[in-house]
Order: C-alpha cells, then structure tokens, then sequence
C-alpha cells in the first residue's frame, strides 16, 4: 500500500472521529418549546409599564401537565390556578426568562403580577405580567427583549406561521404609540456560543446557550 | 533495544488517537452548553426541526389515524434517531474509547454498536410502560425516573473503566512474568486481580474457554461464569465478530466480550430523554403500541450513526496499528496494546465519574416549568 495515502486516510478519519464527537454537545437541543406573544403594556404617558406575555406550551408538555391536571381532585379551575403559581415560583428566580434593554440599557423587572392558566385546544396557556420596577418612556427609545431558557432545554419562540414568519399577536404595541416592530431570528455566532460555554463554568457570566438561540423582539419609537 | 526508538515514535501515534479521544470527551463534558460549528449549527438545527415535526406527527395522528400519517411518524422517528445520534453524548465518546483503546473487529463495532442503540429504545418503552401502565405512575414522575436510570448509565460507566483498567494491568502483569521462565504457573494466580470486572456470559466463557491459547482466562472465565446479563438481546451480538479480530494488537477474546457486553450496558442504559418523552405522551393518548412502533424506528435511526461512528473507530486504531506494526518490533508491540487498553479504560473511567458528579450538579439547574430539581423533564 502506498504509505503516503494510507497516511492521508488514516488522518482524515481521526479528524472524522474527532468531529463526530465534539458534535457532542450538540446532545444539548430542546426537548420542548413555548410559543410567545408579548404585548407592551403603557401607561397614560405613555411609558411602558409591563410586559404582558403569554406563553403557548407544545403539545407534549400541555400534555403531561393536562394529565396531572385531570388527576387532581380539586377540580379544573383550581388545578389550573394552582399549576399557575407553581411555575410563576419556579420561574421567579430566573427572571421569568425575560431580558430587556432600552437604548443599550438593562431595564430592571418586578415580580410578576397576575398569572393564570388556560387549557386552549389542548394547549396549556399561561399568561404572566412582568411589570417594570419603574415605567420608562418609549419617546426616541429603542427597545429590545428576549425571552428564553438559559440552558436551552426548553425554546421559547415568537408565535409563527408554519413558514416562520411571525403571526400579528407575536408582538403587540399599544395602538397609541408611534412605533415601528420587528422579531430578530437568533443568528448564533459559534465563537460566542464558544466563549459563553466557557464562562458557564465559572458561574460568572449569565448563563447560556439559549440565550444565542433567542428571538429578539425590536420595538422603535 | 534497537526497536526502542521507533516504537516510542510508534506509541506517539496512539497517544494522539488517545489525545483526541480525551479532548472530545472533555469537550462532551465541559461544553454542556456550547462548542458548536458550523455543522454543529446545522445538526441542531435539524434536530429541533425534527422535534417539532415529530410532535406534530403525534398530534395529527392521534386526531386523523391514517397511513400517511403513520409513514411520516415512522419517517421522523427514524430520523430524529439519525440525528440524536448516540441519544446520550456520553454514549459516543464511551463507544469510540472502547473501540479505539480496545480494539475489535468492525463486525463487533457494528454489534456493539446497534445493540447498544436497541437497548436504548428498549429501556425507553420499558420504562414507560412499567412506571405509568405498570405502577401508574404520572407521566411527569416517569420522566423524571429517566434521571435515575442516567445515573445508573453512568455507574457502568465507570465500572467499565475500571474494568478495563484492572485487565489491562493483570495483561500488564502477565506479560511481565512472561519473561520469566515460570510464566505458565505463576499466570493462574493472576485472574482474581479482575474479578470485580465480571459481568459475563455463560455461554460465552464456555464457548471461549476452550481455546487453546489462554489458559488464564479459562479459569477466570470460570469463575466468573455464573453472572448473569439482565440483556440477551446483547449476549450473542459480539462473539460472532471477535474471532475476525485476531490480531496480535486485539485484547483477548473472551474478556473482550465481558467488557463488551458491559459496554453496551453501559451505553445502552440510559435511554434518550426524546424517546421516553415520545413514549410517555403516547401512552398518555392511549396509544402505546404508536410509542413502542415509533420508539423502535428511533433506534433504527441511532444505530445507523453509532455503528457508522463505531467502525470509524474500528478502522481508525487498524490504521494505527498498521504504522505502529511497521515501526516496531513484534515483542514490543505487546506491550503497547495494554499500555493503551489501560489508558482507555482510564479515560472511561474518568468519564464516568465526571458525569456522574455532573449529574447531581445539574439537577436543580434544569429550568422545570414546575418543580425544580430532579423531577420533570431531565436530560442533556
């Protein structure tokens, strides 16, 4: 056998190998999605108060909650309620998912308001409000958020049509206001995912990956 | 002492294939979160395409049987499978370890290799129908058993490793007293050093004992015998291949199947979040045998990327082997397969402690719609 093109073989197998296990951590895809639709809420002077945002579960999640809901004995409404103010304490320390910034700046939420729960079509609905901890004015603001999962498990995703593109109630903005809107699909660059994989370890940086596979919602007034 | 150099060169090359494997796996590890290519993006892309579908299928089904609907259900299954790859990542990297430090003919990769994916769909519908039919358990309680079962994976894990390690010394040891003149007695006191390691077969210590040129393993092969395999869907799948590995690189044959058997356990053990989800949910509907059909075809799908994975691996130490064989000297070269075996088996170790820390370390940091640690939808 010629020794130069076994050589060539064997190495670019090894580089083979080695791909397919640095593919790896790729195990780490969701394993169930929420489909979102935010609606700004402003008050009188027209500053945004709140973001009001209702999240669709996928039908296997709806599922295996629903059942859980069917073997409670409190009955629908209570079982729904009470499912409501679990996951509102669940997600309470992780900042209800949500990251918002106005002109660059973090904007600072309060605990979450109402929450409540709706089985639609097979679908387990909850609606929460995440109020600001002060209003802020929309005037000359550039306004952005994300809604995810840090560690990805679960995606959140802008309510679509089957092609993607987003449905009218993915993100709503008060009819008084002068403001332009758009969802950002995620445009994950590996090197940062790279860089915020290695920050996880040290607990340091906020976490995750999902945030690199997160919608970007835009609103400019 | 004139092969001296040339097979330090040689044992370079195996040191790099080890370098590699340590560096995927610390990259499986570490990288939970990220490391993502190019490909990688595509990959995962895919994958979460394929879950939407695939619960889109199930849906649609449920609502509509009919049997297009069934062909794109078996279709995405199997397709998720492909793209789940070895469902657990740890899986891979212990399969590639294995084989590479190991050794194995690629009949025995590709029976590795598909047993291991089986018994992972297995363990999925096993599991579901056991907890949630059996003990009616809820689903969410079933799911989050999946955790357990992960750590049980990764407990075999390490006992593969240590395994392998204790049988890489004792071959260490062995060809040590080789030198002497008395090897052939002293040899016989040498196999309980590797009883932990046992978990065999039978049939396969019979069938093995017999031949002629290890005495040794006979013995050991007997006392170790009596174990039984929770698995025979995995029992006969190695041994047709070993015999085809008869190189004077490849570990013996009748340990080989042991380890081999307790590698497919190992790999096999942890069943893909994905499947049991699927199953789970099926039996929800109350369609089970739609779960189990789908399940199975998922690990159709796996096996065809393990075993492709399996013999790049099988043939990537052949090629190894190759230049090392045309660098040193026969004698020498027995020394290098162990030497290697143990640092494999150190690797898979190593690996399994790892994620079984992880494990515990990851529990509470899941994001649980509901509660928090442990229960709910686990998983990588």
């Amino acid at each position: 056998m010629n020794k130069g093109n076994a050589g060539r073989g064997g190495w670019s197998l090894l580089v083979a190998l080695g791909a397919a296990l640095i593919a790896s951590p790729l195990q780490a895809h969701p394993h169930g999605w929420v489909d979102l639709s935010v609606r700004l809420e402003v008050d009188d002077r027209q500053r945004l108060t709140a973001l009001r945002q209702a999240w669709r579960m996928d039908p296997f999640y709806s599922l295996v909650l629903l059942e859980e809901i069917a073997a409670s004995d409190q009955g629908m409404e209570a079982a729904l309620d009470r499912l409501g103010s679990e996951i509102a304490e669940t997600l309470a320390p992780q900042g209800f998912f949500t990251e918002a910034s106005r002109n660059g700046a973090p904007l600072s939420f309060a605990h979450v308001t109402d929450t409540s729960v709706l089985n639609r079509d097979g679908r387990i609905v909850l609606h929460l409000r995440l109020p600001l901890a002060e209003p802020v004015p929309l005037d000359n603001a550039r306004l952005t958020y994300r809604v995810f999962d840090p560690s990805y498990y679960i995606e959140v995703v802008h309510e679509a049509d089957d092609d993607g593109v987003p449905l009218a109630n993915a993100l709503v903005v008060p009819d008084g206001l002068d403001c332009v809107h758009r969802i950002l699909a995620p445009d994950p660059d590996p090197a940062q995912i790279q860089a915020a994989a290695e920050l996880d370890r040290d607990d340091r940086a906020a976490p995750g990956l999902g945030r690199f596979f997160a919608e970007t919602g835009v609103v400019e007034c | 002492m004139k092969g001296a150099h040339k097979s330090s060169s040689a044992a370079l090359w195996w040191l790099s294939l080890l370098a590699l494997g340590v560096a995927a796996i610390a990259w499986l590890v570490g990288a939970g979160d990220g490391g993502l290519g190019a490909v990688g993006r595509w990959v995962f892309t895919t994958q979460r395409d394929l879950h939407h579908a695939l619960t889109d299928a199930v849906t649609s089904l449920d609502r509509a049987p009919s049997l297009p609907a069934w062909w794109t259900l078996l279709a995405l299954s199997f397709g998720y499978g492909v793209f789940h790859a070895a469902g657990p990542g740890h899986g891979k990297a212990v399969l590639s370890t294995y084989l590479v430090s190991q050794g194995g003919a690629w009949r025995q990769a590709l029976a590795l290799s598909c047993a291991a994916a089986l018994l992972q769909g297995l363990v999925a519908v096993l599991l579901v129908l056991a907890l949630v039919e059996g003990l009616g358990w809820m689903t969410r309680e079933a799911l989050g058993s999946v955790a357990w079962v992960e750590r049980l994976s990764f407990a075999l894990v390490t006992l593969l490793g240590l395994g392998l390690c204790l049988r890489a010394c004792r071959d260490l040891l062995r060809l040590r007293r080789s030198s002497a003149p008395a090897a052939a007695s002293v040899l016989a006191s040498a196999p309980p050093l590797g009883q932990p390691v046992a978990t065999g077969h039978g049939r396969v210590g019979d069938a093995f004992g017999a031949r002629p040129p290890e005495p040794v393993f006979t013995s050991f092969a007997a006392v170790t015998a009596a174990t039984t395999t929770p698995s025979p869907s995995v029992g006969h799948a190695p041994g047709v291949a070993c015999c085809s590995g008869h190189h004077h690189l490849t570990p013996q044959a009748i340990e080989g199947r042991r380890s081999a058997l307790l590698a497919v356990l190992a790999i096999g053990a942890r069943p893909c979040s994905g499947a049991v989800l699927l199953m789970g949910v099926t039996a929800l509907l109350g369609r089970p045998w739609m779960g189990v059909v789908a399940v199975l075809c998922m690990s159709l799908g796996t096996a065809l990327t393990v075993s492709t994975l399996g013999l790049a691996s099988v043939l990537a130490r052949g090629w190894a082997e190759r230049r090392l064989a045309a660098a040193s000297s026969p004698r020498r070269l027995a020394w290098v397969a162990p030497l290697v075996a143990l640092a494999g088996g150190v690797v898979i170790a190593a690996l399994g402690v790892m994620l079984s820390l992880q494990v515990d370390e990851g529990a509470g940091s899941l994001p649980l719609l509901m509660r928090p640690a442990g229960t709910g939808l686990t998983g990588p």
